[in-house]
């Protein structure tokens, strides 16, 4: 299988240095790009690879960055999201610890498209040690000309800041991570404007995931069609997915779009822990909906299959869980998670994942009264699709596909029914 | 106003071009619920009550209608089982943690939630299993209190705070579920203007004054007009049983007075309303009888005065009695007094009471009136500038409407003061001149080369004035405020300025405009290494094209191109000058002369209530002494105040609540008082009086004792009141009073410039004292006036350290 991304993961940090990561062939595609395209052809370049934006929604990234005004009163800025915070998901952590330069390199390639001579790294409080990498990685690439003033003799300057956020979930949505990057209060923005119109500061700003933009620099490099030619027609190239739960060897593991969820379980993760049988998975993070184990059969990991399965391929967070797993506690917990990081800002968000907890807990103590459960999907039913940002919904869909795949593991938290399970056990 | 076509569950209807979606359903009778929505505020689009079904275009999620601009052809559903199901939804959420304890809540009645529960709740719960989550309950200022558990998170009282006072004073804390309305501290230090109580929609904040006190469904609420500054602001005053117990611009069933102000109002004109029904008020006349004031009746008193007036006029003539009155009063008090000096006495000497803190109106309406801005026309200025005076403590209205300037409407401000303002924040330039040396900007506008000699005298940038100046002659609406700081020749200047800075042609103005609002927008404000603006920083950096918010209903007309908001002092002053209760118009005596003469010319004084002791500040053992020296002294006041004490009768008089008539604002706007409540004790309005006076006297003013019939006599005689009256004010609400414009041909320009010239080169002459001594000095006029509202000029400048002990301060301006 074609590594793209990952192919400096085996110096286990090695790559830090800008000497190893120019020796193993970085540093390539920045002069190229630079010296041998325009703005307009590297946009052109990354429409050909049908490159989708790795946070999570998915969106073309080339479709993104031609939004970007050419002509623009405010400076425009390159935001790269590494506040990674989706329960299950860790690969941009990888990404950044055993090969930043990649991300570098793909940052400046594409402020160089979207004409951007500002851009921020705005990363995860909780990675703190990772921003210190960063910076140095930053520092090394200022020194060596990659950065600052008249890039590579070719009249274009770029400036590159690492920003740490301070531990908020909503902070991954773009603009609550704009909001937060310029001091304030991490709350989503209203939408429209989009970024890309009135962004950071008021310019015209292009978020983007740390793994979509460290793909730039191969797609300079080696060509779109090329890069497309890895993955699907729909979704191209390589993924990195997180596998997490009971499998034998959880990892990051770079998988071109297309493969089957069996197969990474089966061969990359080397099959379910104890070799019980699979429950239940999510293939994408803790906020999209929950796959049984029928379904995971089908599934193969690019977006398409994802949507006619109902569910969304996300951050790439795979929890694999087994058949000893009670989903009713798994839910719960997710649900604790989304109540604990609503920002507060919309009613149905803020008060919903309260109620919502509220019930789980009393559910989780055998509390549960009946009409509970239609109670449950209800209120998630109310949150879904009206909540101010997408966090309503990450909140929501969980709950409401764990009540329709795995409803008996909610229903026996009801008290009436778990007398009468007692008594038949009985 | 353009117009386009939406169709409204199925009925096609015009909104105007640009309009909220929420608001233009709200003007075609589709009432739409809402929390986080306000007129006067940015969008939030957080309580999710106002969804409605966009269908064309087509929009697949909800949308909010308090975020979307209304556009032409669209096609929007209200009325759907989605829709209500949403709303509903949002209701059973808001109140899934909600005490529900509205039978002791302050607000139940008026209460938003309760209103939208009602109106489109469920008539079920499904939350009765849950525990709640408590908050204490806790009072986080003097005059507001805070229950958080009431709270909703649409925080109107944030913004409020922020948009409107420019305080930050509450704000949001925590996060999540957790989220509370609360400050920095828990301690909320702010100029308690009260607007977030007002704006909150459920009882999370309350009025401290109002708590436990009425139930809303028991108050008469009364239109009336505020008293305690010449902003003129329309409040709702709140009576229950006969008494005044609130007043608010705004109460929670979205009933507004309707003024000027729309939903602001002050703390003064909030909370100073407990002095309606002191224990201290005077509650019948009194007569001195040796040492001591005696209660007497109103005959017994009337005929009093009236002997001991008619003794004192027959021994040393009409001249030797005085008549002062407050310039608070209503327009009929003043008129009745003017006429009372005129006809039932024979006196020349009737003047409304100031000190030489007033405006300088003779001069300002010499030559007759400039254009005088109104609060709409200050809100769609722009240029303002501002020169002396603080509005943020003095005129909080105008303040508001000047950040409103700025805020919304991308105006320049420019501020010429010698005192600190928390208005600077919005400035784009703020000259700190030296105090007294004012006068010298009016030098400087008036011509270009005298910049360097001004700004000499007011020690301050040249540059910054060149700034100042280009500016204004760049703009097509400016718009002046002044204080009392513009004194003499630069008052009369004001008139010139039309002449000297004549309006650009269309284009080149729209022009100029253009280039400045591209400026403002390309503007990026740096701190340190990463670019980031500042918290004040104005909106249309950012965004120019936002939903209208416009507070003015329609937009002003500028006849001119300069307009002006002289800042005077009181209530009504441009009342008491244009009823002709001012000194000069008949060459009788100011007040402060009348007070100056007493036991002299003076014989015996009418004070009609004012406190002339009490306002003499560090002099008030002379003033004092002064008022003994008369013969006789007749006070018409609400207190026993100083001056009273002094008095050989004293009248009991009403309070503005309980006094019915006009008043005229700073824009020149006159505004009908509504009696709220009867008048406390045997308190009786100052015409009725004065003109019962006038009747013991021997004449007859004619007004039958019928109010009516003093305004009706002031419409016909006064000029630019013709066409008013009561019942007609009482329609319309504001009405700028037009007076004739000033008479170009009889300016003397060459003599205002010379007198202006001189007064800046006195003060360039007086300039050898040490500047640093001047700047400590800055700022202790202000104090001096107002020793107790001066918290934000300290916290901007805090007082300079003590100099040397025993070293004199030097005097700058020898008076």
């Amino acid at each position: 299988m074609t590594k793209v991304l990952t192919n400096r993961f085996h110096l286990l940090g090695g790559a830090c240095d800008i000497a190893v990561y120019e020796e193993t062939g970085g540093y390539k595609a920045l002069p190229k790009a630079l010296k041998e395209f325009k703005p307009e052809q590297i946009i052109d370049e990354v429409k050909k690879s049908v490159l989708r934006g790795r946070g999570g929604a998915g969106f073309a990234t080339g479709m993104k960055w031609s939004f970007v005004p050419k002509e623009s009163k405010r400076p425009k800025y390159l935001v790269c999201n590494a506040d990674e915070s989706e329960p299950g998901t860790g690969k941009d952590r990888d990404l950044m610890r055993y090969d930043p330069h990649q991300l570098i390199e793909g940052m400046i390639i594409s402020a160089f498209a979207i004409g951007s001579n500002a851009s921020y790294i705005y990363i995860r409080g909780e990675y703190w040690y990772i921003k210190e990498i960063l910076e140095k990685a930053v520092a090394q690439a200022y020194a060596k000309g990659y950065l600052g003033k008249n890039i590579l003799g070719s009249g274009f300057d770029h400036d590159m800041y690492v920003h740490p956020g301070a531990g908020a979930y909503i902070c991954g949505e773009e603009t609550a991570l704009l909001e937060s990057l310029e001091g304030k209060r991490g709350h989503p923005r209203l939408k429209p404007p989009f970024p890309a119109v009135v962004g950071l500061y008021g310019g015209p700003t292009v978020v983007n995931n740390v793994e979509t933009l460290a793909v730039v620099p191969h797609v300079i490099l080696n060509g779109g069609e090329w890069y497309k030619a890895l993955g699907t027609e729909k979704s191209g190239g390589t993924k990195l997915f997180t596998v997490s739960g009971h499998v034998n060897k959880p990892g990051n593991y770079e998988v071109p779009m297309g493969y089957p969820l069996m197969s990474l379980i089966e061969n990359e993760c080397g099959g379910m822990r104890g070799g019980r049988k699979l429950k239940a998975c999510i293939p994408g993070g803790s906020s999209v909906p929950i796959l049984t184990a029928e379904e995971c059969g089908k599934m193969t990991l690019d977006y398409e299959s994802a949507a006619s399965l109902g569910t969304m391929l996300g951050s790439g967070g795979v929890i694999v869980m087994d058949e000893t797993t009670d989903i009713f506690e798994t839910t719960r917990n997710v649900t604790h998670f989304y109540k604990h990081e609503s920002c507060g800002w919309c009613t149905p968000c803020r008060e919903g994942t309260r109620w919502l907890y509220k019930v789980f807990e009393r559910m989780h103590r055998y509390e549960g009264r009946p009409g509970d459960v239609e109670l449950l999907y209800d209120l998630a039913d109310k949150i879904l699709g009206k909540s101010f940002c997408a966090l309503g919904d990450a909140a929501a869909m969980p709950v409401q596909s764990a009540i329709k795949k795995f409803r008996e593991d909610f229903e026996r938290r009801i008290k009436t029914n778990l007398v009468k399970i007692q008594k038949a056990a009985d | 106003m353009e117009t386009v076509k939406i169709t409204i569950n199925g009925q096609e209807v015009t909104a105007p071009k640009g309009e909220l979606l929420i608001e233009a359903c709200e003007m075609n009778g589709v009432y739409l619920p809402r929390f986080c929505h306000h007129r006067g505020l940015t969008p939030q689009a957080s309580c999710r009550m106002c969804v409605v079904r966009v269908d064309n275009p087509r929009i697949p999620k909800l949308q909010t209608a308090c975020t979307m601009p209304v556009t032409d052809g669209m096609v929007v559903t209200t009325e759907s089982k989605e829709v209500e199901e949403t709303r509903a939804a949002m209701i059973e959420f808001l109140l899934a943690n909600h005490p529900v304890d509205c039978p002791v809540c302050d607000r139940a009645g008026e209460c938003e939630l309760q209103d939208q529960t009602y109106g489109f709740g469920e008539d079920r719960i499904r939350s009765q299993y849950e525990d709640k989550e408590n908050h204490l309950e806790r009072q986080i200022s003097p005059f507001i209190y805070n229950d958080p558990q009431r709270c909703v998170t649409c925080k109107r009282c944030t913004r409020v705070c922020e948009e409107w006072m420019d305080e930050n004073a509450i704000t949001v804390l925590n996060r999540g579920s957790a989220t509370v309305i609360s400050s920095f501290g828990g301690w909320v230090e702010c100029s308690n203007c009260g607007n977030c109580v007002d704006v909150c929609p459920t009882g999370t904040l309350l009025h401290v004054p109002y708590k436990y006190v009425a139930r809303p469904w028991d108050l008469k609420q009364t239109p009336t007009v505020c008293n305690f500054c010449s902003d003129g602001c329309s409040m709702l005053a709140g009576i229950r049983s006969e008494k005044l117990i609130r007043t608010v611009a705004r109460d929670g069933r979205g009933r507004t007075a309707g003024g000027i102000n729309h939903d602001f109002l002050c703390s003064l004109g909030r909370y100073t309303i407990d002095f309606v029904h002191s224990k201290e008020r005077v509650d019948r006349p009194m007569i001195r009888r040796g040492e001591n004031l005696v209660p007497a009746t109103w005959d017994e008193a009337l005929s009093f005065a009236a002997k001991r007036l008619a003794e004192v006029r027959e021994k040393s003539g009409g001249d030797s009695i005085g008549v002062i009155s407050a310039a608070r009063l209503l327009n009929e008090d003043q008129y009745t007094l003017r006429r009372f000096a005129d006809n039932a006495i024979g006196t020349k000497n009737a003047d409304f009471y100031h000190d030489d803190d007033e405006i300088d109106l003779a001069s300002f309406f010499r030559n007759g009136a400039p254009a005088i801005a109104t609060q709409a026309h200050l809100q769609n200025a722009e240029v303002v500038l501002l020169i002396g005076s603080d509005p943020n403590e003095e005129n909080p209205l105008t303040a508001f409407s000047i950040r409103w300037a700025v805020r919304q409407k991308a105006a320049r401000l420019f501020i010429v003061n010698s005192v600190a303002s928390r208005l600077e924040r919005q400035a784009n330039v703020a000259l700190r001149v030296r105090e007294g040396s004012e006068n010298a900007i009016l030098a400087a506008l008036l011509d270009e080369a005298r910049i360097g000699e001004a700004a000499d005298a007011m020690g301050a940038d040249a540059d910054a004035v060149r700034t100042i100046r280009k500016a204004i002659q760049e703009s097509s609406r400016v718009v002046v405020v002044f204080g009392d700081e513009l004194r003499g020749a630069a008052v009369e200047a004001l008139a010139l300025l039309e002449d000297v800075l004549p309006a650009l042609d269309a284009e080149a103005a729209d022009a100029a405009r253009k280039s400045y609002i591209d400026a403002l927008q390309r503007q990026v404000k740096s701190s340190n290494s990463t670019q980031k603006p500042s918290i004040n920083e104005n909106p249309y950096t950012y965004i120019v094209e936002r939903p209208t918010l416009e507070v003015a209903a329609e937009p002003a007309r500028y006849e001119t191109k300069f307009s002006f908001v002289p800042l005077v002092r009181y209530a009504n002053t441009m009342g008491a000058a244009l009823m002709g209760m001012a000194a000069g118009e008949k060459g009788g005596k100011s007040a402060q002369a009348m007070i100056q003469a007493a036991g002299g010319e003076i014989k015996a004084l009418v004070i009609a209530g004012e406190d002339v002791v009490g306002k003499a500040n560090g002099h008030a053992s002379t003033v004092g002494a002064q008022l003994a020296k008369l013969d006789f002294l007749a006070v018409t006041e609400m207190f026993l105040t100083d001056t009273a004490k002094l008095a050989d009768v004293v009248f009991p008089a009403t309070s503005f609540a309980e006094a019915q008539g006009t008043q005229i604002n700073n824009g020149l706007q006159i505004q009908f008082v509504r009696r709220s409540i009867p008048p406390v004790g045997q308190a009786r309005p100052d015409w009725m009086i004065v003109s019962q006076l006038a009747r013991m006297l021997g004449a007859d003013l004619g007004f039958q004792g019928q109010l009516k019939n003093v305004f009706k006599e002031v419409a016909a005689t006064v000029p630019g009141f013709g066409g008013l009256s009561h019942n007609l004010l009482a329609n319309e609400g504001a009405t700028q009073i037009r007076l004739a414009a000033p008479d170009r041909g009889t300016i003397n320009a060459a003599d205002v410039r010379e007198r202006l010239a001189g007064e800046v080169a006195r003060v360039n002459r007086s300039l050898a004292v040490d500047r640093d001594e001047i700047a400590a000095q800055a700022g202790s006029r202000l104090k001096n006036r107002y020793p107790l509202i001066t918290r934000y000029s300290e916290m901007i400048n805090p007082e300079a350290p003590a100099t040397e002990e025993g070293k004199a301060v030097p005097t700058v301006f020898p008076a």
